[in-house]
């Protein structure tokens, strides 16, 4: 009785279906007021009785000629950029086993434009035809990209140190600007006296080709902080004076414009090229210690007004099975950067650097290792934001944000070498690991939660580490090593990735090693 | 005699307890049944998980294109850890637009069908129910102790090949550049989307009562 009530229905609905179908006028349809010409014409069947089994469709094809595609429910993002992500056209043959069908509706639910996409098909206006309908659901597509928050130790505009301030930084970013899909972010980061804005855009089908432009706006007012020890700096007009630190205040304001590409599913290239002007205010001289030696700063900036022009290239290589909490993959990054015309006389040099990572899935417990190697050179006259900085490479000293030096403490030095003496370097080298244990998986608002503890080696060094080394080092401390380490927690959520961790404040207490004159 | 009663009191509590401990966490107890053939000396397994196929999912079976249910089940034998057999049934509906039937594949171990159908109750009858689906035979089962199984029911898994293109995918998506990789922000994009995709659209886990298989001879049934 049951079965032949579902029966009855199904019988209604199925005859239903046509009339459905007549009703649902496409909102925006391509190709389906230009049927093909090549189609085969042939009136539509009648409504079928109810068959079970149809022993008369063994034979029938599962493949249809696509007449159009139809976009529902997209009142935000334009159906040209839905359809960038659809990988057919008009004509072509659809076969419903096919996984590009699938694969393309993931697509789309990754561009993070759409909360829902749903793939179907309906006839179209000869039998044989079909016309591929995509209901989307969209979501909202403003993100926080970034925050940073931190403590650390930098010195005032007289050059006096420190001991504990705060930093913090904001990025946010429209992921689909007015339904175009292109990006509009914008990112600031503020500490005491120094402050640094970015706006970029990136068009991810510039003018509908498969190349990407992108384009960036910076401004810098920042401080840097230089010398060892025994600090004396001063201005003509006055007389020198001991500090801390000698302080360089400047302001960058300029851009950048990129082109890229994907190669393939997992390389992408990039090639940028950055104009802007530097205006630096810099003592007329400065010394410090270094080593035994009382010694001229170099501060590495042309001081006044200067311009920075170059051309950077770069390559990536992207394995991963996750972008925050990956287990398997590799991960591999290599740019170079020549200064160009007109402002390689301010400042001239090339840069290369190579970055590599690769993870694995132990087979115990899920637990995850990494390797990571950083390599870098640089030769002529780059700017000191521009070199390799020892706070980057150790996990005791806050990182830069927006090329913003928060920090005016040398590195801990726990190997007792000259890279106490180092700030900026022309070359760098770090090889590292990390461990990973999952803590907890989940499917809401929170994603995982690992805990992680890494440590490396790493090298910076300019070019008078290597040909002139300061007095007072000797053997193995001639080399300007240190260790670095860190522990904390990694965690992924529908907010964004977050890592907390703890050497930022183990690197407060004093368990530096000292250069030999003591500082 | 109260003695006795308590000892298999016990028991029943500690086999039950033995396959809760088979079970995973989400895992809900679903009636099925298990039959013996006497005559081929193999397990037969029988169930309806018809309710994985929803509302929702049940409208979009009429959308042109593939919805697959897949069964898989791990027979246990009452008391000991390791399986002994499992069972595995995958069955694909399409919708013919054209035709306006369904097409059911119902592929077995050993054996693959293809039928058209017309109605809901054809396509849930041979995809939302497993019917004589082997699941062991004599080297794999003793036919007079209590077994159960565990598994689950999946609607349109995600093979872990397509996973993984997928998030490599979707990590950067290709013309898109959306998020660089590094930035925070394409945890944020891609996370909500990789969490989503998950293993399957719809998943069902089970686990069933440890019971004595049926017997029955198939040469007298035919």
């Amino acid at each position: 009785m049951r079965r032949s009530a579902l029966a009855a229905a199904w019988l209604v609905l199925c005859a239903a279906t046509p009339v459905l179908a007549q009703e649902q006028e496409p909102a925006d349809t391509w190709g389906t007021d230009n049927p093909l010409p090549a189609a085969p014409a042939a009136p539509a069947p009648a409504p079928r009785a109810p068959c079970d089994p149809c022993e008369t469709l063994d034979r029938v094809p599962l493949k249809y000629t696509l007449e159009g595609i139809q976009v529902r429910g997209n009142s935000k993002t334009s159906t040209r950029v839905v359809l960038r992500y659809l990988p057919f056209e008009r004509g072509d043959v659809v076969d419903v086993d096919s996984p590009a069908l699938e694969l393309a509706r993931f697509r789309l639910l990754g561009t993070g434009f759409f909360r829902s996409v749903e793939f179907s098909l309906k006839k179209g206006s000869q039998r044989g035809l079909v016309v591929l309908v995509v209901d989307v659901v969209e979501r909202p597509t403003v993100v926080i990209n970034d925050i940073s928050l931190g403590l650390s130790a930098d010195a005032d505009t007289e050059g006096n140190a420190r001991p504990l301030t705060a930093y913090g930084g904001l990025d946010v970013a429209e992921t689909n600007l007015a339904g175009t899909g292109i990006t509009l972010g914008a990112a600031t980061a503020v500490a005491q006296n120094q402050f640094a804005l970015r706006v970029r855009f990136l068009d991810p089908a510039f003018l509908g080709s498969s190349w990407m432009l992108s384009g960036q706006l910076l401004y810098n007012d920042a401080n840097d902080f230089f010398g060892n020890a025994d600090v004396l700096y001063g201005n003509p007009n006055q007389l020198g004076r001991r500090s801390d630190y000698a302080v360089v205040s400047y302001t960058r304001f300029g851009g950048a414009v990129g082109v890229g590409r994907d190669l393939s599913l997992s390389t992408q290239l990039w090639v940028n090229y950055r104009l802007e002007t530097i205006d630096a205010t810099v003592p007329t001289w400065a010394s410090h210690s270094r080593g035994f030696d009382t010694e001229p700063i170099a501060f590495d900036i042309v001081p006044g007004r200067s311009v920075l022009s170059t051309l950077r290239g770069s390559l990536q290589h992207d394995t991963r099975d996750h972008p925050f909490l990956p287990t398997r993959g590799w991960h591999v990054n290599m740019a170079g950067e020549v200064a160009l015309l007109p402002a390689a006389l301010d400042y001239s040099y090339q840069r290369l650097q190579l970055s590599a990572s690769r993870w694995w899935k132990l087979p115990w417990k899920r637990h995850v290792v990494r390797l990571e190697l950083f390599g870098g050179a640089i030769t002529g006259d780059a700017p000191f934001f521009e070199q390799f900085y020892v706070g980057d490479f150790s996990d005791f000293l806050p990182d830069r944000v927006l090329d913003l030096n928060f920090d005016s403490r040398p590195p801990p030095n726990f190997l007792s070498t000259q890279i106490v003496e180092v700030r900026y370097g022309h070359y760098a080298l770090k090889l590292g690991g990390e461990y990973r244990i999952p803590l907890y998986r989940g499917r809401r608002s929170i994603y995982g939660i690992d805990f992680f503890g890494s440590g490396g080696v790493y090298a910076v060094a300019d070019e008078r580490a290597l040909t002139d080394p300061p007095t007072g080092y000797s053997g193995l401390a001639l080399l300007p090593v240190d260790v670095t380490a860190n522990v904390g927690f990694r965690m992924d959520t529908s907010a964004g990735g977050f890592v907390f961790a703890f050497s930022n404040v183990l690197g407060f207490i004093p368990v530096r090693g000292e250069g030999p004159a003591g500082e | 005699m109260t003695r006795i009663a308590a000892l298999l009191c016990l028991l029943l509590v500690l086999v039950a307890r033995s396959a809760q401990a088979q079970a995973p966490k989400d895992s809900v107890l679903r009636a099925a049944q298990m039959e013996w053939d006497l005559d081929t000396k193999q397990l037969y397994f029988n169930m309806n998980f018809r309710d994985v196929l929803d509302g929702n999912l049940r409208a979009k079976l009429s959308r042109g294109l593939p919805t697959t249910v897949v069964l898989t089940a791990a027979v246990y034998r009452a008391g000991v850890n390791d399986p002994v057999s499992t069972a595995t049934q995958t069955c694909k509906v399409t919708w013919h637009v054209w035709e306006e039937a369904f097409r059911v594949e119902l592929l077995r171990p050993g054996s693959s069908q293809v039928r058209w159908t017309t109605t809901l109750e054809g396509v849930l009858r041979r995809c939302a129910e497993a019917r004589r689906l082997l699941a062991g035979n004599a080297s794999q089962i003793r036919p007079d102790e209590r077994h159960f199984a565990t598994g689950k029911v999946q609607v349109n898994p995600v093979s872990p090949e397509v996973l993984q293109k997928l998030r490599r995918w979707v990590m950067r998506p290709s013309s898109t550049g959306t998020a660089a990789p590094g930035d925070a922000l394409f945890s944020t994009f891609t996370g909500l989307f990789l969490q989503r995709v998950g293993d399957a659209e719809r998943e069902l886990r089970f686990h069933t009562a440890p019971a004595l298989p049926s017997k029955f001879r198939s040469k007298e049934q035919q």
